[in-house]
């Protein structure tokens, strides 16, 4: 017997095994678990760009300036007005999900103050993405978001958030103002892809987010003390806005080799190899926004749209269709939108200006023109100091030279020097009516949310029409999405808490 | 009546005592009872034939201190039997019987035959009193040294034992009956363990090598399939390497593994690998149904184990097999599709009058694709769009049938085998090597297995070991797009005739230039230029040291290593067009080829994935026995490794057309590269108690350890007890009754941990950055870092949160059965009832995006999963003097599962779906309250009744946005029906099988949407009322809808497009009767054979597989069985899978 425990002794001893023979699973050989803070930034910034450029088709198609060409796509919800929580849905995921990484960095600051640089960097663009939510969603999650351990997030009302969110940009600024050069890691292009770590930019780009949540709230009277107050900070403050010639945009490399790409290019645009991308197809000029070019003389109508034909065959056609409309635009029956054309047979791809340039050019997160058309409106309103026409001037101006048009300063001084209403300066009698509908004019495809923002606060341009659909379901058109089917799945609780949302009365808390 | 032999000789046996005085009183008992007491008392045992010597004759003996000769002469007296003693054995021969000669040695000869007189291989075949044996080879044919008059033992598992008296003659012939009363069987149990059908408290089942290979398939599975109650088998697809799913007894985890586990000759291998046996190789299949039998596995065997066993080397001479198999595939059928309308598609009545007549009615558009045009009419029209050179396709206006059938080639199969084996006293060797090609239905499709296994054995004294090699490789040349492919070929309009375009290199009208359709590419294009091609490589070896400590003391080393390499290629041809086909894309009324599949280099992914799995286990078996207990205790400890590293590579932009090296890009290519390497332990204690032979309690417990959990989870317990009573032996009622003749009771409750999460599932992770992955065009993210431009990279955070608080699942499984022979086994009914219940699971919740993050890993949710299950053999159910004999068997199984709860404050959890015509959709679900998975899906809007409502003015129905539950996925019930019926060498044998309750989701869309199935031409291209429909008059009031038709029947099925028409439009019976086999088999003649010396034995067979398929009317797709891979989301069927085929073919094998 005794025999028998030393061979089962053995025999245990034979086959058992180390502790670490089970400590292969702790470190991740596929996917890194541990790294520098600063490295998301760079991802955070392209993003943010790409969320600002491509979330909103369905708003050039509200404001104006695109339909749905028929064909194999259907008419959309959206066409009628109808749409359902799952419409925009990415909007919403795509925004937090970015305020996840944001969070990541912003707690990584607070913990290591070498990282006060970043911080500030995550404060001003989780300030930006919730201005983003809360004009597109009203009240949104705020202080309990980004939080691995809040399953269930509560809704923050709409204009606390946009209240939190200015004093985080002034957070923001302190943090730049108090870091010290010499100890703290300072950003460059290789995680800052907005500005490469120009500190004073961010600062202007913070300033310049505050002045568009104040202006945003210019409807309301009982908000004019509140205004008032914190445009005397942005003027204490003392860095301004940012200035002509001066675009928030991104570029970390984009190129026409695959998963490369200008998201914009990409999205609207053509593929590495020279196809079109299915929102090329079917996208196409909505003819309010041809009408508004050809009756205004405006070449730009040459670098938001292509002619019909193409290019090389003259006259040039820009036809744009109406929105909603049943069988109509066919995809060949109206302009594309943007002017490059892809390379065909011997003809080489371009021109290379224009709403879509090239596969490299960069990505805007908010232009120049957007930024002096803001100071144009401030200083319209007396909010700030500085000449409401030359400011005026000048974001059209940067609209050129966006566009890449040939000889832009000098196009755009004939064009805006014409005596048209809502073109020249002194020929309109309603100045801010005529920034807005040249603001509506500049920012074709750059930033529909914030046109959007100004149509529903201001009604510029008064005479975008409506969807045509028969189908449609109000005489009015949406002011909102509706609170997303994942949110009903995942945080039901809270997100029926906001009540019942109605996407043609439920107003953004801005909204007059 | 031989099982009493049995146990005489088995009481005798360890008697050491010789001789000596003996002491009977017996007063008018049977013989039986003086010859039990004559053995016990002088240590000899008796041999009889019972066929003659009747043991219930009665006699009186008083003998006092007598011998053994004093007491045989009396019994002789009274009896008139005659002894012949030789050692301690004595032969009983009746009166006037000559007695055989004290002492001749010679050779006996003689066969062994089953109840069909089909001779029977490995029968063990003894001398009876000797240690002389042999056996028989697969003529079952034997020689032995012996002497007439000797009494041969032949004995094999499943028959009844049998003694016969060698004649003067010196040859034997030994029909054995098979064993109904399933009492002596063996059956190989969890790790090899070798027990006792009888002692069993748990349901398992054996399919026997010739079962499986009844219809010469080339992959196990399909042999399997039908056969066994409680096992569902679904073969995924017909593809040249098709998926299997392999389930027994429903599913338990949501979102884990629900398939067996596969041990090959004691190893754990991947399920995987059960695609790459060679069917004849098999010995037999244990399945271990439920986690009740399988506990001893640990973890993976949750989920019930398929153990196969391979075939090992006979002892006699040499045996060679040759077997060739010739089979022809033909496709089944297609989805049902009309043969009466020709093109015409609605959106041209809108924008262009062109194709409108002066009636307003539409007309025949040469070029479009859906078929809601005009009726045929056989006038001559043109087809498509003029060719550069101005020429135009005539053809006529008439559809074409089969030019849908016609595309497809009739596959083949060539199989062959050579097998080599043998055996003597101390080793064995089996060799066997395996050719099978297969051309397949799909054009250009072709594909190569070929392997050999080389399994020996050795013993020396108290040390034996065995060792099993086996090696296979692989080859595929594949159709790489085959979605593309049937989509265009199912896309067409009728009067296409399909084949007529099959030269995509010569003929201009093929090419992807000119063909006339100009929304898909012509499917021959794809078969011609996208393919996928990989080969794989299998390596497995196992190795067994035994070691006989004691004779009641063994102990058990083994080690098994898998080893899988594939590599694969899929190559994708240039689209280069013509200068004439890029002016002509402007002329065309939509975009055509040039646009919807522009010009694109040719492309190249290169796969590598590599697996292996190092499995030990040591295992220390004591066999006691005390009084009238008997114990049997196992202590064992295995360890298991899996290794996988994967690597892809991905280029879309090659310079050079034709030429496919990655390096030759002029990109970045695209790199993924993964390694998973998982470890787990387990240590257990097994124990069986049996008493008297009619009463078994067994136990086991288990503790594991898995490198997958956090340290302080990562170990694991759970036990298991099971009883079995076999209570015909123990209720002396009960003995000996002529009707029931075997019963058995069991129960059995057991616990089993189980792990299903992916390895590094505890830490949060980040990936590279991209911008846009969720856009709604679904293109996948519109850029991806790090940019090679600039070198800026960056990294985002996992949309995972990660748990490390993570715990095992645990099932807990309940078992009661009932196995039953009656008449001696001519009918046998196995029963059993279970009841399995799995907390406790890993599930990855959907979260709120607020919270930054898109899943999270937790343990939540429960699962049920009762069922029924029972077999019923009759054998025979037919039995003539004539020697016709016609066996039945039919097994069924009924199964009640149920999500029992989820997270809470959740009812239902997607688990994925598959991709198709409507694209990617998630459609199966967990639901609390229903069957897993089950099927939720958009439909129409519905009155409380379930009628569609439509609208009072268009008469169109409106899609219900919320989606409804429709039905389960699994079968609820399913029943299969196995046949033979044997006469005079020929043997016709069937399997059938019918699986109901369940629905399918049939991703085909657009054959409605096209005007290309017969319901969607169904109203004449007309407008029609929608059938049974209702419009609302008031809010809940509906009235039935008489005279509204859809004003527009083309905005209903097609134009309004591709997304009007709810999923549920696609849902049908999931329910099929299907004959799976189909088999005729003629033995020519011995006289025959054996004319030609060397050759024992020839078969010729017919063979046919899935022959016929019923389905239920509105199942107007494809193969219900059929499902989109083998994950737990089934219930899919789309164009991924190309259609169902039929198989016939013929086999020959000889054995010499």
């Amino acid at each position: 017997m005794k025999k028998l425990f030393i061979l089962l002794a053995a025999f245990a001893g034979f086959v058992s095994c180390g502790k670490n023979y089970f400590n292969i699973n702790n470190n991740n050989p596929n996917k890194v678990t541990d790294l520098p803070p600063k490295t998301l930034m760079a991802g955070i910034l392209n993003q943010t760009a790409s969320i600002v450029t491509t979330d909103f088709p369905f708003l050039g198609c509200y404001q104006g300036y695109w339909t749905i060409a028929q064909g194999f796509s259907d008419i959309t919800d959206y066409a009628n007005y109808n749409y359902s929580t799952n419409f925009g849905q990415n909007i919403w995921t795509d925004l937090y999900g970015n305020l996840g990484n944001i969070n990541y960095i912003e707690q990584a600051a607070a913990s290591d103050s070498t990282l006060v640089l970043f911080g500030a960097m995550a404060r001003v663009m989780k300030a930006l993405h919730y201005q983003l939510l809360v004009d597109v969603y009203n009240n949104v999650p705020y202080r309990q978001a980004s939080n691995a351990l809040i399953l269930y997030p509560k809704y923050d009302s709409a204009q606390s958030v946009y209240e939190d969110i200015i004093l985080q940009i002034d957070t923001a600024i302190g943090m730049i103002n108090s870091a010290n050069a010499q100890s703290v890691v300072q950003p460059d292009v290789s995680s800052d892809i907005l500005f490469g770590g120009n500190m004073v930019l961010w600062k202007q780009f913070g300033n310049t987010l505050k002045l568009r949540m104040l202006l945003h709230q210019s409807e309301l009277s009982n908000r004019q003390p509140y205004i008032q107050a914190r445009l005397q900070d942005i003027a204490a403050e003392g860095d301004g806005f940012l200035p002509a010639g001066q675009n928030a945009w991104v570029n970390p490399g984009y190129s026409q080799n695959n998963n490369q790409q200008n998201p914009f290019f990409a999205a609207f645009g053509f593929t590495t190899a020279g196809g079109t991308a299915a929102n090329y197809i079917s996208f196409k000029a909505n003819n309010y926004a041809i009408n508004f070019y050809t009756n205004t003389n405006d070449v730009r109508l040459g670098y938001d749209y292509s002619p019909l034909a193409g290019y090389g065959v003259t006259p040039y056609q820009y036809v744009g269709g109406p929105f909603g409309t049943i069988g109509l635009p066919s995809p060949s029956s109206a302009s594309s939108i943007g002017a490059y054309i892809p390379a065909s047979g011997n003809v080489p791809a371009g021109p290379r200006a224009g709403l879509l340039q090239s596969d490299a050019q960069p990505c805007p997160i908010l232009t120049a023109t957007e930024s002096l058309f803001l100071q144009a409106e401030a200083a319209q309103r007396g909010w700030i100091g500085g000449d409401p026409q030359t400011l005026y001037q000048q974001a059209i101006t940067a609209s050129y030279e966006y566009l890449l048009v040939t000889s832009a300063d000098s196009a755009a001084a004939a064009y805006y020097s014409q005596n048209l209403v809502n073109v020249g300066w002194t020929a309109s009698s309603n100045k801010l009516q005529a920034i807005i509908v040249q603001k509506w004019a500049a920012l074709n495809g750059l930033d529909l949310l914030e046109v959007w923002s100004d149509y529903r606060r201001l009604h510029y341009p008064g005479d975008i029409p409506l969807s045509n659909s028969p189908n449609v379901v109000s005489p009015t058109p949406p002011v909102r999405l509706l609170y997303p089917t994942i949110e009903f799945q995942t945080n039901l609780a809270n997100v029926q808490a906001e009540g019942t949302i109605n996407q043609f009365t439920s107003k953004i808390f801005w909204m007059p | 009546m031989p099982m009493l032999c049995l146990l005489l000789t088995l009481a005798a046996t360890g008697q050491e005592k010789k001789g000596g005085s003996l002491h009977l009183i017996l007063h008018n008992q049977p013989v039986r009872e003086a010859l039990h007491q004559i053995e016990k008392q002088a240590g000899v045992t008796f041999h009889f034939d019972k066929t003659r010597i009747d043991m219930s004759r009665t006699v009186s003996l008083e003998l006092e201190n007598a011998s053994l000769d004093e007491a045989l002469a009396a019994l002789g007296r009274q009896t008139g039997y005659q002894f012949r003693q030789r050692g301690d054995k004595i032969l009983i021969v009746g009166a006037g019987e000559v007695l055989p000669p004290a002492e001749v040695s010679g050779l006996l000869k003689g066969t062994v035959l089953d109840s069909k007189d089909q001779p029977i291989q490995g029968v063990s075949v003894v001398v009876k009193g000797t240690t002389t044996g042999t056996q028989t080879d697969v003529n079952g044919l034997f020689s032995i040294k012996g002497s007439p008059g000797d009494v041969l033992v032949a004995s094999f598992v499943g028959y009844q034992t049998r003694e016969v008296v060698v004649g003067s003659s010196g040859s034997v012939r030994i029909a054995l009956d098979e064993d109904r009363r399933v009492m002596g069987e063996v059956v190989v149990t969890a790790l090899g363990i070798q027990r006792q059908s009888k002692e069993l408290g748990y349901s398992t089942a054996k399919v026997s090598s010739q079962v499986i290979n009844q219809a010469k398939p080339t992959n196990v599975v399909e042999g399997l399939n039908g056969k066994v109650s409680g096992l569902q088998i679904n073969v995924n697809d017909n593809s040249m390497d098709p998926s299997m799913r392999i389930v027994l007894r429903g599913n338990r985890s949501f979102l884990g593994n629900n398939q067996a586990l596969l041990i090959v000759d004691g190893v754990e291998v991947d399920l995987s690998y059960i695609n790459y046996i060679n069917p004849n190789e098999v010995d037999n299949v244990t399945v271990l149904k439920g986690a009740n039998a399988a506990a001893l596995y640990g973890s993976d065997a949750s989920n019930g184990v398929l153990i196969i066993t391979t075939k090992k080397g006979l002892k006699g001479k040499p045996t060679i097999t040759l077997s060739s198999t010739y089979t022809q595939d033909k496709v089944a059928y297609l989805p049902e599709l009309q043969n009466s309308y020709g093109p015409h598609a609605g959106e041209y009545t809108q924008g262009y009058a062109l194709f409108t007549n002066y009636l307003g009615e539409r007309s025949y558009i040469p070029f479009e694709q859906q078929a809601q045009g005009p009726a045929f009419n056989g006038d001559s029209v043109l087809v498509g769009f003029p060719q550069a050179d101005g020429e135009v396709l005539r053809g006529i206006y008439k559809a074409y049938p089969d030019a849908k059938y016609n595309f497809f080639n009739k596959g083949n199969t060539w199989q062959n085998d050579v097998s080599y084996s043998g055996a003597d006293d101390r080793g064995s060797y089996y060799i066997s090597f395996q050719d099978v090609k297969t051309n397949g239905t799909v054009p250009n499709d072709n594909s190569r297995r070929t392997g050999v296994r080389f399994n020996g054995s050795r013993s020396y004294g108290i040390f034996s070991s065995s060792i099993g090699l086996a090696y296979s490789q692989f080859n595929v040349d594949e159709d790489g797009d085959l979605n593309d492919t049937y989509t265009s070929l199912l896309g067409f309009p009728p009067n296409i005739d399909v084949p007529a375009f099959k030269n995509t290199a010569t003929d201009v009208n093929a090419s992807i230039n000119g063909f006339p359709i100009p929304y898909s590419l012509n499917p021959y294009w794809y078969v011609n230029n996208v393919r996928n091609k990989f080969r794989d490589d299998n390596i497995s070896g196992n190795v067994d040291f035994n070691l006989k400590i004691r004779p009641w003391l063994n102990a058990l080393y083994r080690v098994g290593y898998s080893g899988f390499l594939r590599n694969g290629q899929v190559t994708t041809a240039d689209k280069t067009y013509s200068n004439d086909a890029i002016l002509f894309s402007n002329s065309s009324f939509s975009s055509d080829n040039y646009i919807a599949y522009p010009p694109a280099p040719n492309q190249v992914t290169n796969s590598f994935d590599f697996r292996s799995r190092l499995y030990t286990t040591a295992l220390l078996t004591a066999d006691n026995t005390l009084g009238v207990f008997t114990s049997k205790a196992i202590a064992g400890y295995t360890t298991n490794d899996s290794y996988e590293r994967y690597s892809t590579q991905y280029s879309g932009s090659l310079a050079f057309p034709g030429f496919f090296n990655i390096t030759s890009g002029t990109q970045s290519p695209t790199l993924n590269d993964s390694v998973t390497d998982v470890r787990t332990t387990g240590m257990f204690l097994d124990w069986t108690v049996g008493y008297r032979g009619w009463l078994f309690v067994h136990g086991s417990v288990r503790r594991d350890e898995s490198s997958l959990l956090a340290q302080q989870f990562r170990v694991y317990d759970y036990p298991g007890v099971d009883v079995s009573w076999v209570f015909t032996d123990a209720i002396r009622g009960l003995q000996d009754n002529k009707f029931l003749t075997y019963g058995k009771i069991r129960a059995s409750i057991t616990k089993v941990g189980n792990i299903n999460i992916p390895p590094y599932s505890l830490h949060n992770t980040f990936s590279l950055a991209n911008a846009g992955a969720s856009n709604p065009n679904g293109s996948g993210a519109y850029n991806t870092f790090p940019f090679t431009t600039s070198g800026v990279t960056s990294y985002a955070i996992n949309q995972t949160i990660y748990n490390p608080l993570l715990k095992p699942e645990f099932t807990v499984s309940k078992e009661v059965g009932a196995e039953l022979g009656f008449l001696n086994g001519r009918i046998n009914l196995q029963l059993a009832y279970f009841d399995q219940h799995t907390s406790n699971q890993t599930v990855p919740i959907q979260v709120s995006p607020v919270t930054g993050y898109a899943t999270q890993y937790i343990n939540v949710g429960e699962m049920l999963n009762q069922g029924i299950e029972a077999d019923l053999n009759l054998t025979p159910l037919i039995k003539l003097p004539n020697g016709l004999r016609w066996n039945w068997g039919v097994n069924f199984s009924y199964l009640n599962n149920k999500v029992v709860s989820l997270l809470p404050g959740t009812t239902e959890l997607n688990i994925g779906g598959a991709a198709g015509g409507k694209g990617l959709v998630s459609n199966d679900y967990a639901i609390v309250g229903k069957a897993f998975p089950y099927l939720q899906v958009q439909d129409w809007v519905r009155d409380p009744q379930g009628h569609v409502v439509v609208d009072a003015v268009t008469g169109l129905p409106s899609q219900d946005p919320n989606p409804r539950p429709v039905g389960q996925l699994s079968p609820k019930y399913r029943l299969g029906l196995n046949s033979s019926v044997s006469y005079k060498g020929f043997t016709l044998s069937g399997v059938a099988e019918f699986r109901a309750g369940n629905v399918v989701f049939n991703n085909m869309p657009y054959l409605d949407e096209f005007g290309l199935s017969p319901r969607s031409v169904a109203g004449g291209n007309q407008r029609f009322v929608y059938p049974n429909s209702v419009i609302q008059v008031a809010p809940g009031k509906y009235v039935p809808n008489t005279n509204v038709t859809i004003d527009d029947y083309f905005q209903f099925w097609g134009q309004n497009g591709f997304a009007y028409l709810p999923p549920a439009m696609f849902v049908s019976s999931g329910d099929f009767w299907k004959i799976r086999e189909l088999s005729l088999s003629y033995d020519i003649p011995p006289a025959i054979v054996q004319k030609a010396k060397i050759l024992k034995k020839a078969t010729v067979t017919l063979v046919g597989r899935n022959l016929f398929i019923w389905r239920p009317k509105d199942n107007q797709w494809t193969d219900p069985e059929f499902s989109e891979d083998n994950s737990n989301a089934v219930g899919q069927t789309s164009t991924y899978q190309a259609p169902p085929v039929k198989s016939y073919g013929l086999n020959l094998t000889l054995i010499f």
